[in-house]
């Protein structure tokens, strides 16, 4: 595998600007969302009592980083990540972080319904930081059941 | 509907992330990053330990604010980003405050800092209360 330079992933990335690519979520189950929820779990407030857990908790739609089978582990990026995290975007040699998400949501998510996301490079940016160059990736993501939006999201990551 | 106002502080909540919090956060978001389980993983990229994900962070402050919006309530935007990281045994707090009310919706400003002070994520959010 060829490591490219921070500099040289740019210029792979930045074709993709722009391009849109379109994945099944398929049918969202209740017991997904529910172990979600379990997964995020409560915090504890400074009474001691605890924050119920969440049965439709509100950001599952876009902290799930794949939606079907997956690939083989063989094709698994060295650091264990999916190349679909990233609809495929070329960032071999990146070590890849999430930056944060802005979420605006639109519609209730119904369990049972089938979902699709249409998911579009929105920017590639070169930074120079204290410790040298890196990128972020901006991803514009519209999840969609039927012709009902149920909510956008723009996400940061950032690859050094 | 209950009365909220600008200044009013949202109720603080800690956070207290473990390896197996960690794992089953990533088995449910089909994240196979091996920097949230393979401790020795993370140590060659620097990290003391593995380190909680990006969108755990998140929904802590999601949660956080919609425990203190009560039962009903829906957010209508979030956004937050990440700032510093954090490790298993940190105590992650959340904290806000409202900074606008329009009727029924109320814009809030959370912070999520661990137990040393450091910003982990700043956070906003639109809440439509019940």
């Amino acid at each position: 595998m060829t490591v490219l330079t921070v500099e040289e992933s740019f210029e792979a990335v930045r074709p993709y600007e722009g391009r849109t690519t379109r994945v099944e979520v398929g049918a969202v189950d209740a017991a997904d969302l529910a172990r979600f929820g379990m997964a995020i779990g409560g915090g504890v407030r400074e009474d001691g009592t605890r924050t119920p857990v969440l049965d439709v908790p509100p950001l599952y739609l876009t902290a799930v980083q794949g939606w079907g089978a997956g690939p083989p582990e063989a094709e698994l990026r060295p650091d264990g990540a999916a190349r679909e995290q990233l609809v495929g975007v070329p960032v071999e040699g990146l070590r890849l972080m999430g930056a944060g998400q802005d979420v605006e949501f639109i519609g209730e998510l119904r369990p049972g319904e089938e979902v699709v996301q249409d998911v579009t490079v929105q920017q590639v940016t070169l930074k120079e930081g204290r410790s040298g160059s890196f990128l972020i990736i901006t991803l514009f993501r519209v999840f969609r059941t039927g012709d009902r939006e149920l909510l956008r999201c723009t996400e940061n990551f950032i690859g050094r | 509907m209950r009365t909220v106002e600008v200044g009013d502080p949202i109720d603080r909540v800690s956070w207290f992330p473990t390896p197996v919090g960690l794992f089953r956060f990533s088995a449910t978001t089909w994240n196979p990053h091996r920097i949230h389980f393979d401790q020795a993983y993370a140590r060659s990229e620097g990290y003391d330990d593995i380190l909680v994900q990006s969108h755990f962070h998140g929904c802590m402050l999601a949660h956080s604010v919609l425990a203190w919006a009560g039962p009903g309530a829906v957010l209508q935007r979030f956004r937050w980003e990440n700032r510093g990281v954090a490790i298993p045994g940190d105590v992650l707090t959340v904290s806000g405050m409202v900074v606008d009310v329009q009727g029924s919706v109320v814009s809030c400003e959370l912070e999520e800092i661990n137990q040393e002070g450091q910003l982990c994520a700043p956070g906003w959010a639109t809440v439509r209360l019940a």
